[in-house]
């Protein structure tokens, strides 16, 4: 009965935007939805397909046409982030399969290997940045889509380009996606969404996820901590080790004003790291760190730069 | 009435100012008698109180250019916060706003500003106004609520049925000190079943100088008031009337802030029908709804070395109704209200860095009150000499923050609060007065409660300038009781009238601000943060002794000596708290002509309430002085008035200027106004 229901509203979604694309201008870039008549079993069906449609037609994340792939002709990889851009620090990317024949997005497919390279022209050397090789279900309502994440250590600029290649598999085919050269934004001038830190002979990466969408009020702060690799031309990988990073945000503009009951951010089972923020207002926030092995030792952080505060901070606006 | 009645004021302490057309066309103060007061209120028409107060009539030279900050600091247990030359928040019973309760003709109005610069008192102006009736302590005026205080009403000056056919009245004022200009202008027109007055009124000052020739900085302000009053009687006793009041103040200096206050801008709205000469249990009904809006900008353009400009608008807007019966019955005068009213209270902070993205909060955000209200008041004549007076009020009160981010910016310091609240408050309060040949012995007592104010429940970041600290709401703040006990003791001959009087307040989860170590200030340069709290108890004790000579008809002598104590439970001292106080003048009438020399002396402010962040303050004696007289000149009144305030042009803080503000120095000014 519900399926019913859904069904009706969906044919309903279809028929709207089927006369908006009849009334007006067709070539808006918006793809018309597909909703498959018929069971396909490669395919999502019309719940699946419908969401799928949303979130990647939401307005919110664009397609990265650089990387878009083909694998046997007959199915159609498509990458996207928010805004089909990319910028310094931590990005999303949502990866979809599309069955060229019937438009239809495929349930079964994996991207793997996704490994981001910086060429610095100038000093002849490569470098990789903290990333996830591997694409994950993004929701479990719609199997279309897979996320991945990169953060991007530094912008594309004059001195320096990023490629990114990928391997993806669907249905026992399998491509690689050569390196292609993408564009990495540099952020607005005076925020860090990525910082670094040295234990031992290893170097550290603190991604903080999707700062973007903080606001006023407590958040949900994310964060990766990735590892350089030695070979550092190769993707740089969450690091196994299990760290605690303490927060205190604070508002420089505002006589390092800051915020009471910050959680600090602990290992989640995924691998990412996760506590509570509390932002009392809008406005540009260091969120200084201190990062503590599992023993409690602090290891980066432990030094408090002139505001009283750990000298190792992100930056951020809301 | 009788001059023995008119001096003791009434049991319930009941004062009221008739700010009315007497002959001098100044205000008179009178104090009036319990079970007299409510009858007067209830059967006078507006016109004609004026005739009562001829025979008691006191001098205040400044009439009606005086504000209504000036008219309220001649009742006995006002004093007023003063944080610049405009908008002073009046304090009764050693309580300020939160504690007392305002209305305008019955009608709820909340003050716009987070910073308390726009006392609601500030959006009318003396000439829309016939009298200003005080009730002390729990024993407020039937629409109050939250008084703990006292409560102020403030009566609109209304033509009236069957008055004269057309009046016409002209004012203007000039102070020395300051420039401060007042000019006045009002037309009444009154028929049997119309009326209509309309009025309008500026007032302009510059910065004021202190004693000692020093100028005050952003002391200046400019006001603009209109308002029309109609009437109409389209079947006798069936009366609707309408008030329509436009208030704005702009480039208002505020030298004890670090701002100032471009706009504040006050719409005054109400409609109601009154029916008179109802027969049965009540006499009288009258059902009054209302709207009233508030917009208030505070700037901070004009200062130099301002950090971080800021933008601070604030809104306040509040539709209500009442509904009054009134009616006697054998001894007892009774009157029953139920009242509703909703406001939503808004204010908001951008701060603005170069090169950055604007900091914004909510300060206020965007609170829903509605409440409702039940409420009685009785007088009985028990015996010849015995009267009771009896008022009681139920509330309900839901809030709400309408403001998503304002909500879960609160809730970072208060995790998992509620964004509702609804609450039920009350208030009773009994006395009795015994009268005797010349003597009067009145006891009385209340208790009651109220809620938070939206400030101390929700407010955010708020800095206090006078204590410099940032002020958090508490949203899990519990009630505050309070349990009065009033007494006085007078006695009245033909020559002499003395009375004595106390009252006392017992609280119990007294609301105030106190540090909380844990939090990190806004401002720049804040010494911390305050959370409201409860404290366990406190204590706030007025004292008040007056001796008035009549020498002869045309010469007597007035004090008033005034004592008030506040402690909270640890001992600590609460701050605003006046020191001792003398009052005195001399006071002339002859023929047209009357005059008034007086003092007031203040003791050093030895019981400050130091973990409030207040300094002891030296006391001080200033002298005033004033004549003034009458003349008809054919068909038009004229009153002219002169007068000096700070005589010996003394340099000083009252314990209630902000900061330590100084007051004005010696003022020259003079007045005058015609009536036709």
């Amino acid at each position: 009965m519900k399926k019913q229901l859904f069904n009706l509203f969906i044919s309903a979604v279809t028929v709207t935007l089927l006369l908006t694309a009849c009334g007006g201008s067709s070539d808006n870039g918006i793809p018309e939805i597909i909703v498959p008549d018929e069971e396909d079993s490669e395919c999502c069906n019309a719940e699946e397909t419908f969401l799928a449609y949303a979130f990647l037609n939401n307005g919110f994340v664009k397609e990265i046409t650089e990387l878009r792939d083909t694998i046997a002709d007959k199915y159609e990889l498509r990458a996207y982030s928010a805004g089909g851009k990319l910028h310094v620090g931590y990005n999303d990317l949502y990866f979809a399969l599309i069955k060229i024949s019937t438009q239809g997005y495929v349930r079964d497919f994996e991207v793997s290997d996704i490994t981001p390279v910086m060429t610095m022209t100038m000093m002849g050397m490569q470098h990789s940045t903290p990333t996830a090789t591997e694409a994950v279900l993004y929701d479990q309502t719609f199997p279309a889509v897979r996320r991945a994440w990169v953060s991007f250590l530094m912008s594309s600029s004059d001195g320096g380009f990023w490629e990114l290649s990928y391997k993806a598999s669907s249905q026992q085919q399998s491509i690689t996606h050569d390196a292609t050269v993408i564009n990495v934004d540099a952020l607005a001038s005076g925020l860090a969404w990525l910082k670094s830190f040295k234990a031992g002979d290893t170097t550290y990466y603190l991604s903080l996820v999707n700062p973007n969408n903080f606001q006023t009020g407590i958040n949900t702060i994310q964060a990766y901590v990735s590892k350089q690799s030695i070979d550092k031309t190769k993707p740089y990988l969450t690091a196994d080790e299990t760290f605690t990073i303490e927060i205190t945000p604070t508002m420089p503009d505002m006589g390092d004003h800051s915020s009471p009951n910050n959680e600090p951010l602990v290992k989640q089972e995924s691998g990412v790291y996760e506590g509570k923020l509390n932002l009392s207002m809008t406005g540009l926030w260091n969120i200084h760190l201190v990062v503590k092995d599992k023993d409690g030792n602090i290891v980066a952080g432990g030094d408090n730069d002139s505001s009283g505060y750990s000298s190792l901070y992100w930056t951020i606006t809301i | 009435m009788n001059r023995k009645n008119s001096f003791i004021h009434r049991l319930g302490l009941c004062f009221s100012i008739v700010l009315g057309q007497s002959f001098m066309a100044a205000p008179t103060y009178s104090q009036a008698l319990s079970t007299d007061s409510i009858h007067r209120e209830a059967s006078l028409s507006e016109v004609t109180v004026t005739s009562v107060v001829g025979t008691k009539r006191k001098v205040a030279g400044k009439g009606r250019t005086a504000s209504i900050e000036e008219h309220l600091l001649q009742l006995g247990n006002v004093s007023m916060v003063r944080r610049g030359n405009y908008a002073w928040e009046p304090v009764v019973n050693s309580m300020a706003t939160e504690r007392v309760s305002t209305t305008i003709d019955g009608m709820k109005i909340f003050y716009a500003c987070t910073d308390k610069m726009d006392p609601v008192t500030s959006y009318v102006e003396s000439g829309n106004l016939q009298r200003i009736r005080l009730d002390s302590g729990l024993d407020g005026n039937p629409q109050a609520t939250g008084n703990i205080g006292g409560s102020i009403d403030l009566k609109l000056r209304k033509a009236g049925f069957d008055a004269k056919s057309h009046a016409y009245n002209a004012t203007m004022g000039y102070e020395a000190n300051g420039h401060l200009q007042v000019y006045g202008a009002d037309a009444a027109f009154s028929t049997d079943k119309f009326y209509s007055n309309v009025g309008a009124f500026y007032r302009h000052a510059d910065n004021y100088k202190a004693g000692g020739h020093e100028e005050v900085n952003f002391s200046q302000f400019q006001k603009v008031n209109a308002f029309l009053n109609l009437g109409w009687q389209p079947v006798e006793n069936h009366i609707i009337e309408g008030t329509v009041i436009f208030d704005r103040a702009t480039d208002v200096g505020y030298p004890a802030l670090t701002m100032d206050v471009s706009d504040a801008t006050g719409f005054i709205s109400s409609l109601s029908y009154r029916r008179e000469q109802l027969h049965g249990l009540f006499y009288r009904w009258e059902t009054k709804a209302y709207y009233n809006h508030i917009t208030h900008n505070m700037d901070d353009t004009q200062r130099p070395d301002v950090v971080i400009h800021m933008d601070m608008p604030g809104r306040s807007s509040t539709t209500g109704l009442y509904s009054l019966l009134q009616g006697s019955r054998a001894n007892h005068q009774y009157q029953l209200n139920y009242d509703a009213y909703y406001n939503t209270l808004f204010a908001d902070m951008t701060m603005y860095v170069k090169g950055a993205k604007p900091m914004y909060m909510l300060t206020w955000p965007d609170v829903g009150t509605l409440s409702q209200g039940l409420a009685l008041t009785d007088d009985i004549q028990l015996a010849p000499h015995h009267t009771i007076h009896l008022s009681a009020k139920g509330a309900w009160q839901y809030r709400r923050i309408n403001d998503d981010e304002g909500f879960r910016a609160l809730s970072i310091y208060f995790p998992g609060m509620e964004r509702t609240a609804s609450d039920l408050t009350g208030r009773v309060a009994l006395s009795y007065a015994y009268r005797y040949n010349g003597w009067k012995l009145a006891v009385g007592t209340g208790y009651g409660s109220r809620t938070p104010s939206v400030t101390e429940a929700y407010g955010y970041f708020l800095n206090n300038t006078f204590d410099r600290y940032d002020y958090i709401g508490n949203p899990h703040l519990k009630h505050e009781r309070a349990f009065e006990l009033n007494g006085s003791l007078a006695w009245a001959s033909e020559t002499v009238e003395a009375s004595l009087e106390a009252n006392a307040f017992f609280f119990q989860n007294y609301i105030i601000g106190t540090p909380d170590e844990r939090l990190s200030p806004m401002t720049i340069g804040a010494e911390g943060v305050k959370v409201y709290c409860n404290l366990n108890n406190a204590q706030i004790v007025n004292a008040a002794a007056v001796v008035n000579w009549q020498f002869s008809d045309w010469l007597s002598w007035h004090n008033r000596l005034t004592y008030s104590y506040g402690k909270e439970n640890t001992g600590a001292r609460l701050p605003m708290i006046a020191p001792l106080t003398y009052q005195g003048a001399l006071k002339l009438f002859w023929r047209n002509f009357e005059s008034e020399a007086g003092v007031q002396a203040v003791a050093r402010n030895s019981h400050y309430g130091s973990k409030y962040g207040e300094t002891s303050m030296a006391g001080y004696a200033i002298w005033h002085f004033n004549i003034g007289g009458h003349f008809q000149i054919g068909t038009v009144g004229t009153d002219i008035h002169l007068g000096a305030e700070n005589l010996f042009d003394r340099h000083y803080s009252t314990y209630s200027d902000w900061n330590h503000i100084p007051q004005k120095g010696r003022n020259i000014y003079f007045n005058l106004s015609f009536q036709l």
